[in-house]
């Protein structure tokens, strides 16, 4: 075993570092949040450093990638508070296309996306289900003339307020809430009625409502949908916690920048050591989590069945980690850690959603208990 | 010891109870009830109707216009209050302008501005911190020089929670340039619409204004405007904040919070996957449990000899990392769907447009728990909190 980064891994994170702080700092971001959005230029940029197509094969324009790569990459992201879909319009939507067997369709829309041409989002959501992919509130049915259409809502789709393309989990036709099949639809003017709105971390969502609205059954491979859904959630799963620690490093930076820096008293803050034991703690919460970034990783090479243990692990850990560091940067800040013009309270709603994105804390503890059962281990 | 309320407590508690019933405005219980900040047109009509029933302060001495309410029916009162889903009016003038003033105020100062907080006519706010004199209080710039019969301020004041609807600020300024720190201070009533005021919106982290902060350019104070005795104030203030001892452990919007914990996770049961209900069972009953503990040290507080609490600190600590955690409870008990963000603009008019909430009980609940990082640092940090105790209750 060896978990240090290669040569070229360190290139990737230094560059994208480098990138992410000249082109992203924080009073461009707050701009951004005015007029957010993913076609712009910064997208098309992303795809110009080649982070778009970096998971593709190398014949649908990538560079064969992997999950450490997309993983040094949204630490990176989450360090500067990104407000682009990259986990679920990438990570995700990429996932989901590239575990079903190659069509014409498929690769090109592979290609579009790793290109920056087109922007997919991905449907899963619904109210009042919680995580489930398909409760019922978006079904399949057929045409007489055997074409497929959906009906029904979702909700809090990322990104899907500008894609192109939404790839919808819904249940198929003749199946029973449960039933899980994946849908492609096109996004054109009447294909679907769409809300935009944002959520407390300044991202974007929509919500999607359907209505007989055509689209095409990405089913076919010898996996089921809900097999490579879960597969692709797991992978979204460990970028979005490499996010998370990518958040939980800059608010620890800009607490100890404060703590030298503010007085009172007549010392600086760092000076108390109440608040040098806090900084401390922050500091091994947000290595602990970094380690579960490695399990995580780990994890995705596995059988499902102890991927999704593993995952979830990593998801508890992290997202604890994330919302005890936030809390603590806000805290130590005093006042200033409430505003809207100070970085460290958004990174705490990042952190909050991220907590609450692809399965929360609750989803997650279930999940792995699932997959702990309470007998004695035997060792092999 | 006797743990029954008394005949008088209980016919007073149910005539609190009739009156919210029969006075209290629908939409305001609602909007409350959802967690929502309570908007200023709402508290100023709210208190108004309080103070046609004498109730803005009925825990003040009958003297100076209230009704002398006992510790435990103030207790009472405020349990009511939060039962009924009522918003309790804003502490300013209620719990610190009008004891500061009743107490070590002029017979003229009290005439002047203790009726129309009891009227709910005139607001108050509470200009203590600065931008480098926040825990540190004791360090604050802002100077008034005396100037003939009047005050002449200079300086600025920050996180003044809503200055900008204020009629009023009770103001912390440097009288004396000799002296330092705690020496030297005075307590000033400054008009909020006196020339050489301005006030810039602070927005928080909920999305929402509701801090400020407060310029003083040559803002002249008449000298009868000072409260008690020159380079006397930060004894005043000491007293002031400490008298307002229980309210600080915030019973009543942690009992509210737990019953719509509850209330949603009796709604959302039947949808959760059973490990995930018990988890939250789990985490209700730990609350549950922790704000009975909170409960009795407050009645202890306020009805046996129980100075060894070290009081005001020990209730505060509890009070506001319990209120972080209950509001914290509610959003995961919400889900995903406690995620969008919400505007309060407009609201409730165009509550048929529902800002992407699936869940009726999702609007409010972030921006509570946003706001509620707030609760361990303003009004003493939790951190500093800490050190009187210790300080307090063991000399360290
Ligand atoms: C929502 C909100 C509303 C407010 N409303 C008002 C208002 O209406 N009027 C008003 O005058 N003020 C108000 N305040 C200000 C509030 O009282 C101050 O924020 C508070 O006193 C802390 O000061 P600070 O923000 O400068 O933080 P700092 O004093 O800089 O503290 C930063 C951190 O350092 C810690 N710290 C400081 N000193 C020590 C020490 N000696 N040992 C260990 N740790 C220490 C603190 O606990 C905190 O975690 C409000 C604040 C907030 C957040």
């Amino acid at each position: 075993m060896n978990l240090s980064l290669t040569e070229e891994q360190l290139l990737l994170r230094d560059s994208a570092r480098r990138f992410l702080r000249e082109q992203y700092s924080f009073d461009v971001r707050r701009q951004r949040l005015g007029d957010r959005g993913m076609g712009g230029e910064l997208w098309t940029q992303f795809a110009n450093m080649g982070w778009l197509a970096m998971s593709l094969d190398e014949e649908l324009g990538g560079s064969g990638a992997g999950p450490v790569e997309i993983a040094l990459l949204c630490e990176e992201l989450g360090r500067v508070l990104a407000l682009e879909p990259f986990v679920d319009s990438i990570v995700l939507a990429g996932s989901l296309l590239q575990a079903m067997p190659s069509t014409q369709l498929r690769d090109d829309l592979l290609r579009g996306l790793g290109a920056g041409e087109i922007v997919i989002a991905v449907a899963v959501l619904e109210p009042g289900a919680r995580y489930a992919g398909a409760a019922g509130g978006v079904v399949a049915g057929l045409t007489s003339e055997g074409c497929t259409e959906l009906t029904g809502r979702k909700i809090l789709v990322r990104g899907g307020g500008e894609a192109d393309m939404v790839i919808v989990a819904a249940v198929p036709p003749e199946g029973n809430p449960g039933d899980l099949g994946l849908y492609l639809v096109t996004m054109h003017g009447d294909s679907c009625a769409r809300r935009t709105y944002s959520t407390v971390d300044g991202c974007e969502v929509a919500d999607l409502s359907f209505d007989r609205t055509a689209a095409v059954d990405l089913a076919g491979g010898p996996m089921s949908a809900a097999a490579i859904l879960d597969e692709a959630l797991d992978r979204a799963t460990v970028a979005l916690c490499a996010e998370a620690v990518g958040c939980m490093e800059a608010v620890i930076e800009l607490t100890a920048v404060h703590l030298r820096t503010r007085k009172q008293f007549g010392k600086t803050l760092g000076s108390f050591q109440a608040l040098q034991h806090r900084m401390a703690e922050m500091h091994v919460e947000c290595e602990y989590a970094r380690a579960m970034i490695y399990k995580g990783l780990q994890s995705l090479t596995l059988p499902a069945d102890e991927r999704q243990k593993g995952v979830s692990a990593a998801k508890i850990r992290v997202c604890q980690a994330g919302l005890e560091v936030g809390a603590q940067g806000i805290q130590l800040h005093g006042g200033i850690g409430m505003t809207e013009e100070y970085p460290v309270g958004h990174y705490y709603r990042r952190l909050l959603v991220i907590e609450k994105t692809y399965g929360d804390l609750a989803h997650h503890f279930g999940r792995f208990e699932a997959r702990s059962p309470l007998i004695e281990a035997q060792r092999q | 010891m006797d743990f029954s309320l008394s005949q008088d407590d209980c016919r007073f508690r149910d005539e609190v109870r009739e009156f919210l019933r029969a006075e209290l405005p629908a939409e305001l219980r609602e909007r409350h009830r959802q967690g929502f900040h309570i908007r200023d047109d709402d508290h100023r009509r709210w208190t108004q109707i309080l103070g046609r029933k004498g109730w803005v302060a009925p825990e003040w001495p009958r003297e100076h216009g209230g009704l002398g309410l006992t510790p435990i029916q103030r207790y009472l009162f405020d349990e009511e209050f939060g039962a009924a889903d009522a918003p309790t009016i804003l502490s300013f003038g209620r719990n610190l302008a009008g004891p500061l003033i009743y107490t070590f105020g002029t017979p003229e100062q009290r005439a002047r501005f203790l009726p129309p907080i009891l009227a709910g006519a005139e607001f108050w706010c509470q200009g203590f911190s600065e931008p480098n004199a926040g825990s540190d209080l004791a360090s604050l710039q802002t100077r008034a020089e005396p100037h003939g019969d009047a005050y002449v301020l200079n300086g600025g004041k920050i996180w003044t929670t809503e200055a900008h609807h204020a009629d009023f600020m009770f103001c912390l300024a440097r009288t004396s340039a000799e002296e330092k720190r705690q020496n030297g201070l005075s307590f000033l009533l400054v008009d909020m619409k006196s020339p050489g005021i301005t006030v810039r919106p602070i927005w928080s982290i909920d999305g929402e204004h509701h801090l400020n902060e407060v310029f003083f350019d040559d803002v002249v104070v008449p000298a009868d405007r000072r409260v008690g005795e020159e380079g006397q104030a930060w004894s005043y203030a000491k007293f002031v904040l400490t008298n307002e001892r229980t309210s600080a452990a915030g019973l009543d919007r942690m009992k509210a919070g737990l019953r719509r914990a509850r209330r949603l996770l009796v709604r959302l049961a039947p949808g959760l996957d059973p490990t995930a209900v018990t988890q939250f069972r789990r985490r209700l009953a730990q609350l549950e449990v922790d704000t009975i503990a909170l409960e009795w040290a407050v009645l202890r507080v306020l009805t046996a000899d129980a100075r060894e609490m070290a009081g005001a600190s020990a209730l505060k600590l509890r009070g506001s990392a319990l209120a972080q955690r209950v509001a914290e409870l509610v959003v995961d008990l919400l889900g995903p769907e406690a995620l969008p963000q919400f505007s309060d603009e407009g609201y409730p008019h165009n509550a048929d447009h529902n800002y992407g909430f699936a869940d009726p009980d999702a609007p409010g609940a972030m921006t509570t728990h946003l706001y509620r990082r707030a609760l361990t640092i303003a009004g003493g940090a939790y951190e500093v909190q800490r050190g009187i105790v210790a300080k307090q209750m063991f000399g360290l």
